[in-house]
């Protein structure tokens, strides 16, 4: 068992050796390996993945595990498990409310129409949701929307019921009737009009209100110290996977509709209702800002997590200036210049 | 010089492990080395505790989160005795039920309860009916199977000896068959209870709004791990206090334990 053990690494350190350098490859030091944790959200992560592009230009092995929600990113990354991983706004406020050893890195894509509160057509405005049985999955960022929403019309916790519930059951629990509403994203959201529900509000009209939720990208402390170039290097392709939609959309989305495991009109379908954003375009003031002038993604995860101590959510949240810290726009600038 | 010289009663040495483990507790979340989300000092968790007994936890107060796990695990763990004890009893009296009845319970017996509870969800709802029927079919088979196998572990002399006395086989079950069962049947009940409130957290997984089960979920997902801690310190303390409890009857109900 051992002698094969020992050809195996002897195999794969000669095969390793013999392999060429890759052309856009990092010339500094690089990890054993790189473990990305990535969710079924239509965004430029899964073209890149799809297309291989980690694999090629990083030169090292990647990991790729699926997740379901950000608590489990987040627990992940606090074990120490997951170099790299995708989070809601709201799980990167908790996260760095909480002190979890993670800068984030990039905005993965601003969320739009493709999260909504879907509800029965017999409810035509919030104040009709008094009294009412709606689901979200706490602690996502359809569950802070929803709680926004309501706080903005004043409707208290105790006037409706909120039920957590993960997406693939929200479905079920529409079906049998025994909700009123869910706020969720896609896919999940389009089965809901499907089966007769009517968008109330989305995160784009939440946008527009002060309320943005986002997807973003974080990176464990032990990677963005010891190997800063590959963090680099992984923004890059991500912005790459942008460009290439825009440029060829055809090829984009075909990529993205193989790994999402839909039609490629589906994709497109769930594409639209989030902003996707380039290296440079990321560093406006509206989100990072350039190092040293905080943008206002940071604002957005300290009021993230202010309402979330407003709420009873978590018990409290740290200063301004911890998720300017904690928002590090370093990579994304070196890694729009670099893409120039 | 007394035997027991130099050697501690066994409350003592319990409350000894107990201080050992709450100071080595203390010493490894103070030493400043683990993050508060890994470990909470006992401290901060005894502040959660009270904080959780002043103001709930999302709109629940403690007692109801605990009453609504409680009240699942009692209504289930009676359902499972009301249905286990009379199936077990046929099955253990009955070859041909048992033939019936054996292959169901033993395919799903060893199936992982949420491999098959988003079927219940879709069937029952995501009310306490799908909650209750999870934890129901959890505790069901160690009653059935207990039950059973007592019943047929019944010493054949006894039987006989109250056949040829002129016994009824009603009386034969009345007098002889269901006594000398109630022991094991005791332990399939003790089991069973053991199975449904470790399958508590899995039920109040979908659609919670109450529970601890619920609450230690919720908490996980924004890294309250005082909360966590909180919570799975009472579901110890209660299920400690159940099985207690479960024991407290059975010396009630069968005093003959251990003597036929």
């Amino acid at each position: 068992m051992r002698m094969i053990r020992l050809s195996v690494l002897l195999l794969s350190v000669s095969i390793v050796a013999c392999s060429q350098p890759p052309a856009t490859g990092i010339a500094s030091a690089r990890p054993a390996r790189l473990r990305i944790g990535f969710q079924a959200i239509p965004n430029a992560e899964l073209i890149a993945k799809q297309l291989g592009w980690q694999e090629q230009t990083l030169g090292v092995p990647i990991e790729w595990r699926q997740f379901e929600n950000g608590r489990d990113v987040n627990t992940a990354i606090a074990a120490g498990s997951l170099d790299l991983g995708l989070v809601g706004s709201s799980g990167g406020a908790t996260g760095l409310a909480q002190g979890l050893p993670y800068s984030v890195i990039a905005i993965h894509d601003v969320i739009g129409e493709s999260e909504a509160l879907a509800v029965r057509p017999a409810i035509h405005g919030v104040a009709d949701l008094r009294g009412k049985k709606l689901a979200a999955p706490f602690g996502a960022t359809t569950h802070y929307s929803l709680l926004q929403l309501l706080e903005a019309n004043r409707i208290e916790a105790k006037d409706v019921t909120l039920i957590d519930l993960a997406p693939s059951d929200i479905l079920a629990a529409w079906i049998r009737g025994d909700i009123d509403g869910a706020y969720v994203w896609q896919p999940t959201l389009q089965r809901l009009y499907d089966a007769g529900a009517t968008r109330l509000t989305s995160s784009a009209d939440m946008a527009q209100r002060g309320v943005a939720t986002f997807d973003i990208a974080v990176a464990s402390r032990e990677l963005t110290t010891k190997y800063p170039d590959v963090v680099v290097a992984y923004l890059r392709n991500l912005s790459r996977a942008v460009t290439l939609y825009r440029d060829d959309q055809p090829k984009a989305l075909d990529a993205l509709a193989k790994e999402l495991g839909v039609s490629v009109a589906q994709a497109r379908m769930q594409a639209t209702g989030l902003i996707w954003l380039t290296a440079e375009e990321q560093l406006a003031p509206a989100y990072f800002g350039q190092p040293g002038q905080p943008g206002a993604l940071a604002d957005a995860l300290k009021k993230t997590a202010d309402f979330l101590v407003a709420q009873h959510v978590i018990r409290a949240a740290p200063e301004l200036a911890t998720f300017q810290r904690g928002a590090d726009a370093t990579f994304l600038q070196r890694a729009g210049n670099a893409s120039r | 010089m007394s035997p027991s010289r130099g050697r501690l009663p066994a409350p003592i040495l319990t409350l000894i492990t107990l201080v050992v483990l709450l100071l080595t507790w203390q010493l490894i979340a103070a030493s400043g080395r683990v993050p508060a989300y890994f470990v909470p000092t006992p401290v901060r968790t005894w502040l959660a505790f009270t904080d959780l007994v002043a103001r709930g936890y999302r709109g629940h107060s403690l007692l109801e989160h605990l009453g609504a796990s409680l009240l699942r695990v009692l209504v289930a763990f009676l359902g499972s005795a009301l249905i286990g004890i009379p199936l077990g009893l046929g099955i253990g009296a009955s070859r041909r039920l048992a033939a019936m009845i054996n292959p169901l319970i033993e395919f799903y017996r060893p199936l992982p309860p949420l491999a098959y509870y988003t079927l219940l969800v879709i069937w029952l709802g995501i009310g306490d009916a799908s909650k209750i029927a999870l934890l129901l079919l959890a505790g069901l088979p160690p009653v059935v199977i207990a039950t059973a196998s007592a019943v047929r572990g019944v010493r054949s002399d006894y039987v006989h000896g109250a056949r040829s006395l002129g016994a009824t086989r009603a009386q034969v079950f009345r007098h002889v068959i269901l006594p000398a069962s109630l022991p094991e049947i005791f332990t399939g009940l003790r089991v069973s209870i053991g199975f449904t409130y470790t399958t508590l957290v899995a039920a109040e997984m979908v659609a919670g709004v109450n529970g601890v089960g619920w609450m230690v979920l919720d908490a996980s997902k924004f890294l309250q791990s005082d909360v966590i801690f909180v919570g799975i310190i009472l579901m110890g303390v209660t299920g400690l206090g159940l099985d207690a409890a479960m024991r407290l009857i059975e010396s009630w109900a069968v005093p003959w334990r251990g003597k036929v």
